[in-house]
């Protein structure tokens, strides 16, 4: 698994996947923030399981809370969730476009700790993308706010340092997911294109379609892998314990299947 | 013994195949006749569908047991484009626990030293050949396994290949080698199996294919002037002489095996004709095969 590992991070390491994947996420992060201030209103990104419904505050007094400085990063979550998804399966996608998988799999024939080692590298990745828009979103935070005339004292009161702490884990959490969705995604189709095309039409719509559709049935979209996340990053959300567990699940599952299908199928491409 | 079926179509069927060790094997067939796929069932990429087989001793179904020995190129040169040569390697020896200081020999080896921070999207053709070679050679392969390696190569590449792979071979490397080139495969296989539709069509040395098709010898006198006095004196003794213009012929053709030969030349040396050469009539390979396939097909 570690001998994988280390060799992902050979290709990832490339100037232009960490160029490309920082600058992206750097983009949407500031995109995230700066929403609010040029709209001039506020609105709660979230839609967990146990979340009041959503609010729209007048104005921009809601960023004068403590968790002002990481309000905007909860609406685009989803956003910085897709710049992962596409990062996995690019990853995942091009070894078998490319014909490379043939190499890695003669030189390391144990299939399940080859894909386990890959996606572990590619979880820290996702985790270390997590970490830098949340530093992207404060920092734009903290410059965006006197020009608006937020008051910031809120921000770094204990409360307001646990929210950034609170929206920082949760932002992981959902790249996380967003990357499980990528890696599986990529070994069932085996190609990038269709695999990021039906992730992304996933991520920003189909979940919701779906949702929909079975909430006539029975009341649970919100246990849908999207809904999740999004509602671990607002921390203004309630029942975190119970939405982790059923991400994690859903990571879990994700990550198994993928694992799972990778070790059966052949390998002739 | 092995088989795989895609579906319906059987592509490879009761394949029962021996690489010598230590020497170079030609695997040849025509385009479709199932030596990718026979090649991708020994490095346990694809299962087959029945049929057992074992490399240095380890069953099929256990690939990492023996893989870490083998060394392949499967397909042409596969890399990552946006990555350089010695990185393409470093993925591979990173994975595999091969020392680092592999990449900096197998470059040397194919001789792509000064081109290793170069990006594998910028090569030529050859060159990236070569560096799937490179791939190849990484874990020091005690069998190297070369799918059309000749590829794309240059006259200059082909020869330094034949060089590399006679070394190996010298050293006790296995080499199986598949190629489309006969040309190539002739000058530096000592084995040769082949493959015809998914079915054994021959396997054993080299010669046994370009001779046994032919089963005639040639034989010279040292001076041309008896060549019609010898054809006489060899149908006297019941040997079919082939050449029709035994009179004015540089050489004779006798039907005869090769065991035949001492005969030939005891026979001529009672008559006082002294042989400059007596040798078996090979066949160039292409045609031994194409003669053989179409055989196999006309049987079945
Ligand atoms: N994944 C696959 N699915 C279905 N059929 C396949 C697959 N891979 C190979 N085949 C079929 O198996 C047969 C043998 O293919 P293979 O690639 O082994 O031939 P080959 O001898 O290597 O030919 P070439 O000289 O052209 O490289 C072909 O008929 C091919 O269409
Ligand atoms: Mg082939």
């Amino acid at each position: 698994m570690i001998p994988s590992l280390r060799s992902e991070f050979v290709k990832l390491s490339r100037r232009g996947v960490v160029v490309g994947t920082g600058c992206a996420t750097a983009g949407v992060a500031l995109l995230g923030t700066a929403i609010p201030y040029i709209t001039g209103t506020t609105s709660d990104g979230g839609g967990g399981p146990m979340s009041s419904a959503s609010t729209t505050e007048p104005g921009l007094a809601s960023l004068s809370n403590d968790d002002g400085a990481i309000q905007g990063i909860a609406t685009i979550s989803k956003l910085l969730g897709v710049v992962v998804l596409v990062l996995v399966a690019l990853s995942v996608a091009n070894e078998y476009t490319h014909g490379t998988l043939k190499n890695l799999l003669v030189r390391h024939p144990k299939r399940a700790t080859l894909l386990g080692g890959k996606l572990g590298a590619l979880a820290i990745s996702a985790t270390t993308l997590a970490l830098w828009a949340t530093v992207i979103a404060v920092a734009a935070s903290f410059a965006l706010a006197p020009l608006n005339d937020v008051h910031i004292a809120q921000w770094t009161t204990a409360s307001g340092i646990a929210s950034i702490g609170t929206a920082a884990i949760g932002l992981v959490a959902s790249n996380l997911a967003y990357a499980s969705i990528g890696a599986l995604l990529a070994v069932l189709l085996r190609a990038p294109a269709t695999a990021i095309g039906i992730g992304v039409a996933w991520a920003l719509l189909g979940e919701q379609l779906i949702g929909s559709l079975i909430d006539a049935v029975a009341d649970v979209s919100a246990w849908l892998p999207g809904s999740l996340a999004s509602g671990l990053v607002d921390t203004s959300d309630l029942g975190r314990i119970s939405s982790s567990l059923a991400l994690a699940a859903w990571v879990a599952g994700f990550t198994a299947m993928a694992i799972f299908v990778f070790s059966q199928r052949e390998v002739d491409a | 013994m092995l088989t795989k079926a895609y579906g319906t179509r059987t592509v490879v069927n009761d394949l029962t195949l021996s690489i010598p060790v230590g020497q170079i094997t030609g695997f040849i067939g025509h385009n479709g006749a199932g030596k990718t796929t026979t090649l991708r069932m020994l490095l346990g990429l694809i299962t087959p569908t029945s049929g057992w087989g074992k490399v240095l001793g380890h069953d099929l179904s256990r690939p990492s047991a023996y893989l870490h020995k083998v060394g392949a190129l499967i397909e042409g040169p596969a890399f990552h484009p946006t990555l350089s040569a010695s990185n393409n390697l470093r993925v591979l020896t990173t994975i595999a626990n091969i020392s680092e200081h592999r990449i900096e020999e197998v470059l040397e080896i194919v001789g792509l030293t000064d081109r290793a921070g170069d990006k594998f999207k910028s090569f030529s053709l050859g060159m990236k050949q070569r560096l799937g070679l490179a791939a190849a050679l990484l874990p020091d392969p005690t069998i190297l396994i070369l799918d059309e390696p000749t590829n794309g190569l240059d006259p200059q590449g082909i020869a330094d290949m034949r060089i590399l792979l006679q070394s190996f071979a010298a050293r006790g490397t296995t080499v199986l080698i598949s190629s489309h080139l006969l040309a190539e495969i002739e000058q530096i296989c000592q084995h040769l199996v082949v493959i015809d539709e998914g079915n054994l069509a021959y396997q054993g040395p080299l010669h046994g294919l370009t001779e046994r098709s032919s089963e005639q010898l040639i034989v010279a006198a040292e001076h041309v002037i008896d060549h019609g006095r010898l054809a006489r004196i060899y149908r006297d003794r019941g040997y079919e002489v082939i050449t029709s213009d035994i009179e004015y012929c540089e050489t004779l053709t006798i039907a005869a095996a090769r065991c035949i030969a001492p005969q030939l030349n005891r026979i001529a040396a009672t008559e006082n004709i002294v042989l400059a050469r007596i040798e078996p009539h090979t066949v160039r390979l292409e045609d031994a095969v194409l003669d053989l396939t179409h055989k196999r097909r006309s049987n079945s």
